[in-house]
């Protein structure tokens, strides 16, 4: 009797689980673009997005792409894409076109957070891990991309002034032959009453240590009074290279732009000439004055001298503009696009795309001597909207594009 | 022909006069409730009749005659009446049954039990009759997760955080009382994961709309508790003890004098679990920062939980006054260490080794309940609670561990394991208080009026973090009223049951959000007011077959930390709006006769949860926030059915389909399903127990449990097409074994979960627990 039951009960056990279909996680359909937009979608979750034209259209999640673990931030080294972000470890994970299909090539884990990432050579990457708080040693962990792991870590704690309470967050980093050139701010640890988290009291100096690379010992820290500390938490790769080896900073003294008090000097860009350790004394390109009045948030180089900018004319009294540019779809956009001459000093607004939203880094690709951007806004109370945008930094024109399916695009990259 | 002619006027004739006489009257318990589902019996002839709601019996054609009858009901002693039928009469006789003294173990089939009458109301309900389930070592997660419509997701093992769904809505949505007390107050020391079995009578679950006397902001329906609250004296003892050296102990007692109505009650449980089961992880090389691509076994090693509570009250029962009037005090304390981000997806690489919360609550809970107060079917009943929570958080270390339990020192020395450093207290307090009272007009209308208040305030300090010292050390207040109003119509011999309901909200929440400095903070007053409103009807075919239908307008107001964050993982999201819900419940009920040997049970229930503004977790690890999703539409169908030979086999299976979408035409995941909602599951429960097994009035039952959850996506179904995350479908089989000697006096209970060692994996894709053991004794006694 008992039997008989025990048989009906797996008989109806096995028929639900036949009956019911199961998901597919076969990996669906591959994204074979070498075109890839990193999309933040509706609701949150960010994925990687084969597009095949970034001018037309809808570039759409919807179906398509690599699902994402957590909020992410994308960096391109040589043709790796590497995904980092607040996954449960720090989790780093690389991705590359193999047999035209994105493939996840491997993660490594590292100790702290990531928060930059910059090219060593095509095959080898630079980390900078740092804690958000207090002070503690930022770690370099240098990366083989073919193996996708750590080959090796340097600790430094850059700048670090604990009788002020400050560290040094890294914003920058480049490496130019021998020698690796770190960008930083001076941001208050949280330890002192008078250096609260993320405060800036000492921040009307440009900063930048140099180290000997790979030996990382530190050759000099490079200052200038002219304008305020360089780069901003969370953004832009704020140090460039230029063609010609001349590495360009910018300094953004902006409220909006998370300084706080908000440093005096002008916001504008320095530079370090190749090969050399020290700024420019001959240059200093004043950006406020040259721009009647904007602020760099944010900068990236376009090639032949021109600088993409994202600025924002603020009233550093008016408390509403602290940290405005994290704000992805204000209500009144606060920020604008224009090219930055570096040889000339001048500053040309692109007044083809809109103010707009800003946030965490521009998402950009430059191409053929054009530029693709995101430009996202605000649209009604329950709406947004993103496209990308081409510039063409040579006559400050610009054409709207692909419209983002989602929140906003997070990355814009070419491999192949 | 003649001849049949005349047999046939003769039968009409006899038939006629049969009819006439007739038996007829009103079963009523000692207090004098009705007791609905009694069954009447003119013994040795068959004939008899079922109490309906009022106990209102009848036999017709009854013989007439000297005639003996024989009134039957669950939880009371037999009782035989001698009446003379005289022709062409009706006699009218009434009677009053006396609680039975082995009520508790009691197994009759006859009769409507109290689960019953719950049950045949006109809300859409599911009971559960903790009876049987009181000498199982199951946790009330573990009982709630066998009935159709709910599932319930664990992280872990005991203590660990769950989330229960009910058809459809989930977490805060469903909100769950104890004896009509909201439970969130009491605190993670005590919840549904830790809550004894042995303590509980019934558990009512309101799947949508939710009857006015639980009173409280429940957008998707609500669990009630009910503990004995007879009067009577008992002693309840269990101890269990299984795998991870899990323990658990409770003792509750009550002692009642009837001369005086003086009673004394304590409920008391101690948990214990070392949750050291083991978990296949890929073990991170701290050099190359490479998993392995191999799993290996590894024992959770900082899981650890243990709990404990004491509920002392005494009072009277029983007086003219009161039927209950208590006064008591709870103190419960609860420790908890994390081997985890809770909103961790997966298996961290990095385990966490120190980091560990507890809490200290102290309750004082004044109770009264009265039949009959002042007039004849005024029945009043309120509460009054009283709660001081001291809560702790703390991750202050700076070591790094592996999987093996082994550490680095020092690590990150400015950092937790979690996040920030931070040792965080929190005191919460609560006043909640709850009056009710309910009138018969005549016997075809109730009106019955409800009001509850709830009021909390949180204040806290951070040892480390500037951000939850300033955001807390102004206290956050929290208060919501509820005022109901509920008529209950009957009409066509009470077959036909209408409710009618309307709640009035009221809310108002203040708080202070700090910026991450903690320099700078932000006041923000939230006030809002709704009304919600409801019908519930019923509607008996014949007494086997029932009908029912219940709509309800609901709201549901976001939680302090939903909208400001709890100082630790969960950012503030100051423009989060209350969630409101239309949810409509229609289902049948199809019940076997009451004197069929073998007994069978078919439940079948229609949902749709209409939602506006549904609040949604994100969870981004210290990043996660509350959001509303415009319009979420849940649609759903859970099916129950029972079969049961003889009172010795059964059979019972609940399945329940969800169909959870996103409903906002706007958006681009309009028709999307929700992420991390599992959408099939169901159960199949096999049942067979003997009794006399060694003429020792003893029974022994052997259960079989089986739980099948189909797998689900963990993010958005229609986004991406590569590396999706999957939550993989599981199945998992329990064994339980209970012998019980002298009529339920003495229980040995032994319990194999997940006897088929499989490995499967739950909210947040974390790993629960493979096969495990628990064996339980229990001791029980009482007498009235």
């Amino acid at each position: 009797m008992k039997k008989q039951f025990l048989n009906i009960a797996a008989g109806i056990l096995s028929a639900t689980i036949v009956l019911t279909s199961c998901l597919d996680d076969d990996g669906g359909s591959a994204t074979t673009s070498h075109l890839i937009v990193g999309i933040e979608a509706e609701s949150g979750t960010d994925i990687l997005v084969g597009a095949d034209d970034l001018m037309s259209g809808t570039i759409s999640p919807v179906g398509r792409g690599v699902e994402q673990p957590a909020w992410m931030s994308f960096y391109q080294v040589g043709n790796t894409l590497l995904a980092s972000g607040y996954t449960s470890d720090n989790m780093t994970t690389g991705y590359r076109m193999i047999d035209s299909v994105l493939t996840d090539v491997g993660s490594f884990i590292t100790e702290l957070g990531v928060y930059g990432i910059a090219e060593i050579d095509e095959n080898t990457a630079l980390v900078a891990g740092v804690t958000r708080a207090g002070f503690e040693d930022r770690v370099f962990y240098t990366i083989d991309l073919n193996t996708m792991s750590i080959i090796s870590r340097f600790n430094t704690k850059i700048d670090e002034r604990q009788e002020e309470g400050l560290v040094a967050w890294p914003t920058g980093m480049i490496r130019q032959k021998n020698k690796l050139y770190i960008s930083y701010y001076l941001m208050g640890a949280g330890e002192l009453e008078e250096a609260p988290a993320f405060s800036t009291p000492n921040s009307n100096q440009a900063r930048v240590a140099i180290y000997s690379y790979p030996e990382m010992e530190l050759l000099n820290i490079a200052t200038d009074d002219r304008t305020s500390d360089i780069g901003l938490y969370s953004g832009e790769n704020a140090i460039m290279e230029t063609e010609n080896g001349d590495i360009y900073s910018f300094s953004t003294s902006g409220s909006a732009s998370y300084f706080k008090p908000v440093p005096s000097n002008p916001s504008g860009f320095l530079r370090i000439q190749n090969g050399e350790t020290a700024f420019d004394d001959s240059y200093f390109f004043n950006f406020e004055e040259a721009s009647g009045g904007f602020k760099i948030n944010q900068a990236f180089y376009a090639g032949n001298g021109k600088m993409i900018v994202k600025m924002i004319k603020e009233d550093s009294t008016n408390p509403i503009y602290y940290g405005a540019s994290f704000g992805v779809y204000p209500e009144t956009p606060i920020c604008y696009l224009a090219v930055a001459d570096l040889e000339n000093q001048t500053v040309t607004p692109i007044d083809d795309i809109p103010a707009n939203g800003g946030g965490w880094g521009v998402a950009h690709m430059v191409h053929d001597g054009r530029v693709y951007i995101n430009v996202c806004n605000y649209k009604t109370e329950t709406s947004t909207e993103a496209y990308i945008y081409e510039i063409d930094p040579e006559t400050a024109t610009a054409v709207k594009g692909a419209e983002i399916d989602g929140n906003y695009a997070k990355s814009i990259n070419l491999l192949y | 022909m003649y001849k049949s002619v005349l047999l046939f006027a003769s039968c009409l004739v006899l038939t006629l006069h049969v009819q006439a006489q007739s038996i007829h009257g009103v079963v009523k318990d000692s207090e004098g409730e009705a007791v609905p589902g009694a069954t009447v019996m003119i013994v040795g002839t068959g004939l008899g009749s079922a109490a309906n709601f009022e106990g209102v019996y009848r036999i017709d054609s009854a013989p007439s005659g000297r005639q003996k009858l024989k009134i039957s009901a669950i939880g009371f002693e037999e009782q035989f009446v001698e009446l003379l039928v005289k022709a062409g009469q009706s006699h009218q006789v009434h009677i009053d049954l006396e609680a039975s003294s082995t009520s508790l173990e009691e197994i009759t089939i006859v009769g409507k039990s109290e689960a019953t009458q719950v049950r045949e109301q006109a809300y859409a309900v599911s009971v559960v009759e903790a009876k049987a389930l009181k000498n199982s070592s199951a946790d009330v997660n573990q009982i709630l997760n066998r009935v159709s419509g709910i599932n319930i997701r664990q992280n872990g093992g005991m203590g660990s955080n769950f989330n229960l769904s009910l058809n459809g809505l989930s977490g805060n949505r469903v909100r769950t009382f104890i004896n009509g007390v909201p439970m969130d107050y009491f605190g993670s020391s005590l919840s549904l994961n830790n809550f004894p079995a042995n303590l509980i009578s019934t558990i009512e679950i309101y799947k949508g709309a939710v009857p006015i006397h639980l009173s409280s902001d429940a957008l998707g329906g609500a669990i009630n508790i009910v503990t004995d609250t007879r009067a009577m004296s008992y002693l309840d003892a269990s101890f269990s003890y299984g795998s991870f050296n899990t323990q658990t102990g409770a003792l509750n007692g009550q002692w009642h004098d009837k001369k005086t109505g003086l009673t004394f009650r304590v409920k008391s449980f101690y948990n214990h679990s070392d949750n050291d089961y083991p978990i296949d992880i890929n073990i991170l090389n701290t050099e190359t920062g490479n998993l392995d691509e191999e799993t290996t076994e590894v024992k959770r090693f900082h899981d650890a939980y243990s709990s404990q509570m004491v509920w002392a009250e005494v009072g009277v029962m029983n007086k003219s006054y009161a039927d209950e009037l208590m006064v008591g005090v709870v103190l419960s304390g609860n420790y908890k260490e994390l081997q985890q981000n809770p909103y961790a997806t997966g298996t961290s690489a990095y385990p966490v080794g120190e980091a560990e919360t507890q809490s200290d609550i102290k309750i004082f809970n004044l109770s009264y309940r009265k039949k009959d107060l002042f007039v004849k079917d005024l029945n009043v009943r309120g509460y009054a609670v009283y709660l001081d929570a001291n809560e702790e958080y703390v991750d202050t270390s700076s070591n790094q561990y592996d999987w093996f339990g082994d550490y680095r020192p020092d690590v990150h020395v400015t950092t937790g394991e979690l996040g920030r450093k931070t040792h965080f207290y929190l005191n919460r307090t609560n006043f909640l208080a709850n009056a009710n009272a309910e009138y018969a007009i005549s016997s075809n209308h109730n009106l019955s009026v409800n009001y509850s208040i709830n009021r909390m305030e949180l204040q806290g300090r951070d040892d480390f973090q500037p951000q939850n010292n300033t955001q807390f050390s102004n206290p956050n207040i929290v208060n919501k009223q509820v005022t109901g109003l509920g008529y209950t119509h009957t009409m066509l011999a009470d077959r036909l049951s209408t409710t009618l309901f309307a709640k009035n909200y009221d809310y108002l929440i203040q708080s202070n959000i700090a910026s991450y400095d903690g320099e700078e903070t932000e006041f923000f007053e939230t006030k809002e007011n709704r009304l919600g409103y409801g019908l519930a009807s019923t509607f008996f075919v014949n007494d086997n077959f029932q009908v029912k239908a219940s709509f309800e307008k609901a709201f549901r107001f976001p939680e302090s930390y939903e909208m400001y964050g709890d100082g630790l993982n969960v950012i503030p999201n100051p423009s989060l709006e209350p969630e409101s819900s239309n949810n409509y419940n229609v289902g049948i009920r199809f019940n076997s006769i009451s004197q069929r040997q073998n007994q069978y049970m078919f439940e079948l229930n229609a949902f749709v949860r209409d939602s506006e503004n549904y609040i949604r977790f994100e969870p981004k690890l210290n990043r996660s926030t509350y959001v509303n999703d415009k319009s979420v539409l849940a649609r759903g169908i859970d099916l129950a059915l029972r079969y049961a030979i003889r009172d010795q086999f059964s059979i019972g299976f609940g399945g329940t389909y969800l169909d959870l979408r996103n409903s906002d035409k706007a958006s681009g995941l309009y028709g999307d399903r929700l992420p991390n909602e599992p959408y099939i599951y169901s159960n199949l429960i096999l049942s067979y127990s003997i009794s006399n097994l060694l003429g020792l009035e003893d029974q022994l039952t052997i259960t079989n449990i089986n739980r099948y959850v189909h797998d689900f996506y963990l993010k958005w179904e229609s986004l991406a097409s590569q590396d999706k995350s999957v939550i993989q479908s599981r199945l998992t089989n329990d064994l339980q074994l209970t012998y019980s000697l002298k009529n339920g006096r003495y229980n040995v209970s032994f319990l194999v979960s997940n006897m088929f060692d499989a490995k499967v994996y739950d909210n947040f894709n974390q790993q629960n627990p493979g096969r495990a053991f628990n064996l339980k004794l229990r001791y029980f006694i009482s007498k009235n």
